[in-house]
């Protein structure tokens, strides 16, 4: 499987070939200029006034309304680029599904095609002709995909310059593979107009066909959007509802969001509800019936993660915010984020399991409304500045809000979100580096290890090793001077950098770019007593006799530290004497050894490296320490003695 | 009654716990030395790293040697299975102390259950591979549940509704282990293979109240008490430094592991109580005259003489 992923990517799936945006020298491009450089006037330069009928027994969408676009770049454009998402999920060529062995996060190719048709595109400013009959049948240089079409343009838009673009389309739904699609009456409604690309300052368009390891990347604007549905459904979805219609046996309901980038939503006639309002957000949270532990859970972790987030990256900028917690057969439905819209999941008994998945999920989802939301980053060019930054700020809050047993806690066992992340970090450190599109990843576990986990797990062991309010500090410039903006890589870096020094940005930017790796060693701890000399000696004041001392008058100890690999964090080294007295030395962590030395009356009996497990990324604990009392392990051998022995009491007679 | 037999045979049950705590020994040695031989024997601290709360040691322990772990977890089970046979020795001498009018010693009960072994482990392997097929009949079941499940059902009551099909199949499974359990019973009294099923059967299917509700009552007290001790256990911390927080820690457990047996003692003595006053008349239950095996000693014989009727009246008691 791997193998043949790796085949496909490397046939051409990679996305900066596909014009992603992605600068060539990322770390020398900062986030292009937006038009509106003032974040509290952010840039309206995609806005949508749709309206879209659903049938939910064919599970079809009928939309028509008009983009007002304004070109944002230096460049006069002659075409126009679209994304058909849906047509992801048309058939089993598409790059979406294509490879055999399913496809996307979930794995999972779905059970029913979903597709969107375009019928008319005129541009107002342009004349009333339909132009879509001149747009590509397919994406460039992929016969078989349609998600990435070019429409050509009858005359050029220039800079600056505004036009209405009228759209109408049919789209159908898919069975959920994830992101959107429909189970049962459930509706995940994502991805289902024609999308305008986002163009980039320099007069490059960021398009790219849909593949299963990436996200997307578009333009902020204002959506106004009118859904009607079946009455007795139940809508959530992206901005504060400004009106509601009944008429034969339907509803019309009207949304506005502003300074949003996508628009999502839901609808399904068993959905229970509850509302409140959470640091002057409207809260709006859907969930299956008998999932009431589970609405009470995520309501609980909002109560602290909004206003935690919002202190951390700058204010929730919307009005509401609609949490959809799916039904578990629509579960590959969850874990999803759209503008002040977001999914989350677990079954039903999830709340009351000791493990706090649904918790973890709604508050990583929730923090993607600043990590891509707000900071509307290149999602398949450089997945780790949503997808990583944001699995950091979700350990930090999970942290802070959970303690110790922020993933799971039971029975006195209690497990760490960063301790669990940090398995998957490691163990998958040389896969790949963080920093890469999304489709360059050989698989989904390795996109998810290094980009999710590994970015987390770097941006804790810089945060322990050089100062956690640093790091604050720097993500809040970061999310400040990128707010309503398109940041790229350097951005974030540039941020680290002014707070907390070239030390710090070089590590963080060697472990991100460069598949950067460290492993702290004890090398060798060795005593040599010191005595005075024995034997007979000769002296002008005559023959003395010194006698060879039964013990050492003093000790030299010497601690060899070793650092391999290619990161560097200062650490602390922590020595303990016979007598039990401890003392701490601090290396710098540059060069490949330190040695410490220790003389006295004491020896060295044990040392560690990095007693307080701070470097994270460290490659191996086990070689940290080392204590010339080998210990035995009685605490282990009478802990699994007692499960042993309750399994023989399951088990046996 | 009940309560005087367990008295009685308290050496017996400290004889069995004593048994499963060197069997829990054999069994946990191999994977506790792999998973401390992670860092923890070497880090000052020793393997109280692992059990920091955070799980941070412990996850990087259990990365480090999962290939190792995980055979040796196999090595494992596969000693404890033999063990599980192996404990129906100490069990069915702690069913003769529980039977026996007089006190016996730990010699006369290894006897006894080295004697009914053979018989005890067919049974005991013959329950587990029913119970085997029975499950994997029932967990079919389930799945059917789940396929064909009303749409219009919420996803909670499909799961209840499965559980419930699942806890209603486990009952006949119930019933089967119930049966081993007082077969095993039977046995130890002197009955042979055929008669001790099929008096065990009898008995089993006319007081199943009795004996499955006061099986269910001691598994609820052995649950509460491993749940209870698990509370404890975590509150004592045995990442923080004191030997004392360690030998509190396995006090706790030893006494959780003894309460289970004691609670499983006092079910077994009521069953025994029960056997005795059951009337059984279908014929097949007659017992051996005489067992070939051990050669009857101290109470045992007498009262196989007293309740043990003569051929014309087969297993009625």
């Amino acid at each position: 499987m791997t193998r043949l992923r790796a085949l496909l990517v490397s046939l051409g799936f990679a996305l900066p070939a596909a014009g992603s945006g992605g600068s060539a020298d990322p770390l020398s491009a900062p986030s292009p200029t937006p038009v509106a450089p003032d974040a509290s006037v952010p840039p309206r330069i995609a806005s949508y006034a749709l309206e879209a009928r659903l049938d939910v027994a064919s599970h079809t969408l009928t939309g028509k309304g008009t983009l007002t676009w304004q070109n944002p770049s230096s460049v006069s454009t002659n075409e126009l680029w679209f994304h058909l998402y849906l047509n992801a999920f048309k058939n089993e060529q598409s790059l979406f599904l294509r490879s055999p062995f399913g496809a996307g996060r979930s794995g999972s190719h779905g059970s029913d095609f979903g597709y969107i048709d375009v019928t008319r595109l005129a541009v107002r400013e342009l004349g009333a002709e339909n132009l879509w009959p001149r747009a590509a049948k397919t994406s460039p240089g992929d016969a078989d995909d349609e998600t990435d079409i070019r429409l050509p343009l009858p005359r050029e838009i220039g800079p600056g310059e505004k036009v209405n673009i009228e759209l109408e389309w049919t789209s159908r739904l898919p069975s959920i593979v994830e992101r959107t699609g429909y189970s049962g009456s459930f509706h995940l409604v994502g991805q289902w107009f024609p999308k305008l690309a986002k163009r980039e300052p320099d007069g490059t368009w960021a398009h790219f066909a849909f593949h299963p390891q990436a996200e997307f990347y578009a333009d902020f604007g204002d959506y106004d959007v009118t859904l009607n549905v079946p009455r007795g459904f139940v809508v959530g979805a992206t901005g504060r509802r400004v009106g509601d219609r009944e008429d034969a046996g339907r509803v019309e309901l009207r949304y506005h969001a502003e300074r949003v980038h996508d628009f999502a939503w839901t609808a399904w006639d068993r959905f229970r509800e509850r509302r409140e309002r959470v640091d002057g957000v409207d809260v709006q949270l859907l969930y299956p019936p008998g999932h009431e532990a589970n609405a009470e859970d995520e309501l609980e972790v909002l109560r602290d993660a909004l206003p935690h987030m919002s202190r951390r990256y700058g204010r929730y900028p919307h009005p509401t915010l609609t949490v959809v917690h799916p039904p578990e057969a629509a579960r590959n439905a969850g874990g999803m984020e759209y503008p002040a819209f977001i999914t989350t999941g677990g079954p039903w008994w999830a709340a009351r399991s000791g493990a706090r998945a649904a918790p973890a999920v709604t508050v990583h989802e929730l923090g993607h409304q600043w990590f891509q939301g707000l900071l509307a980053s290149n999602e398949p060019a450089w997945p780790f500045l949503d997808e990583g930054v944001n699995t950091y700020a979700e350990t930090q809050f999970m942290q802070t809000r959970f303690g110790t047993g922020s993933l799971f806690s039971l029975g006195g066992l209690e497990v760490s979100d960063l301790a669990a992340r940090r398995v998957f970090a490691i163990a998958h450190g040389h896969d790949g580096a963080i920093a890469e599109p999304a489709a360059r990843f050989a698989t989904f576990q390795d996109l998810g290890a290094l980009v999710y986990a590994r970015t987390a797990v770097a941006l804790a062991s810089v945060a322990n090793a050089w100062g956690t309010d640093g790091l604050d500090r720097a993500l809040e410039r970061y999310t400040r001077d990128q707010r309503f903006r398109h940041p790229a890589p350097k951005d974030l870096l540039d941020a680290v950098r002014a707070e907390l020094g070239d030390d710090a940005h070089d590590t963080l930017k060697t472990a991100l770019f460069d598949k950067g790796w460290v492993d702290y060693e004890l090398g060798a701890v060795d005593c040599v007593g010191e005595q005075k000399p024995a034997g007979v000696f000769d002296s002008e004041s005559g023959r003395t006799t010194v006698e060879r001392a039964r013990a050492a008058d003093t000790q030299a100890c010497r601690v060899l530290v070793r650092r391999k690999g290619t990161l560097s964090f200062p650490v602390s080294i922590e020595l303990e004497m016979a007598s039990g007295a401890r003392s701490r030395a601090h290396w710098d962590g540059k060069g490949n050894w330190t040695t410490l030395d220790h003389e006295g009356s004491d020896r060295v009996v044990a040392a560690i490296v990095d007693p307080d497990r701070e470097i994270l990324l460290d490659e191996n604990f086990a070689n940290n320490s080392f204590s010339s009392r080998a210990k035995f392990a009685h605490r282990t051998l009478e802990r699994a003695t007692y499960l042993a022995e309750l399994f023989l009491g399951a088990l046996g007679p | 009654m009940t309560v005087r037999s367990v008295r009685r045979a308290l050496p017996a049950i400290v004889w069995a716990y004593v048994f499963r705590l060197l069997c829990g020994w054999i069994i946990a040695s191999p994977l506790a030395r792999a998973l401390a031989a992670q860092g923890a024997t070497q880090h000052p601290r020793g393997d109280a790293i692992l059990f920091e709360r955070g799980g941070l040691e412990l996850t990087e322990a259990l990365r480090l040697g999962g290939a190792v772990l995980a055979e040796e977890a196999k090595g494992s089970l596969l000693v404890a299975v033999m063990l599980g046979f192996v404990s129906l020795v100490p069990a069915v001498g702690l069913l003769s102390a529980l039977d026996e009018d007089a006190r016996s010693g730990p010699s006369e009960w290894t006897k006894r259950g080295v004697a009914l072994w053979p018989r005890s482990s067919v049974m005991f392997g013959a329950k587990w591979f029913a119970q085997g097929v029975y499950w994997l009949l029932a967990g079919l079941l389930v799945v059917f549940i789940y396929r064909k499940a009303p749409t219009h059902w919420d996803e909670r009551s499909v799961d209840l509704t499965a559980l419930g099909v699942a806890l209603l199949c486990s009952l006949p499974a119930l019933f089967l282990g119930l049966v081993e359990e007082m077969a095993r019973i039977e046995l130890v009294r002197g009955a042979r293979l055929g008669g001790a099923l099929r008096r065990a059967v009898r008995l089993t299917a006319s007081r199943p109240i009795r004996i499955g509700g006061s099986w269910l009552l001691a598994t609820l007290i052995g649950a509460a008490l491993t749940v209870a001790v698990a509370h404890l256990v975590g509150a004592l911390d045995v990442s923080r430094p004191g030997s004392a927080r360690m030998v509190g820690v396995f006090v706790l457990h030893q006494a959780a592991i003894f309460g289970i047996l004691c609670a499983r003692s006092v079910w077994l003595a009521y069953c025994i109580e029960l056997g005795r006053g059951f009337d059984g008349s279908a014929p097949g239950a007659e017992r051996a005259p005489v067992d070939l095996e051990v050669a009857p000693r101290g109470p045992v014989p007498a009262r196989i003489e007293t309740h043990d009727p003569p051929a014309e009246a087969p297993g009625g008691r």
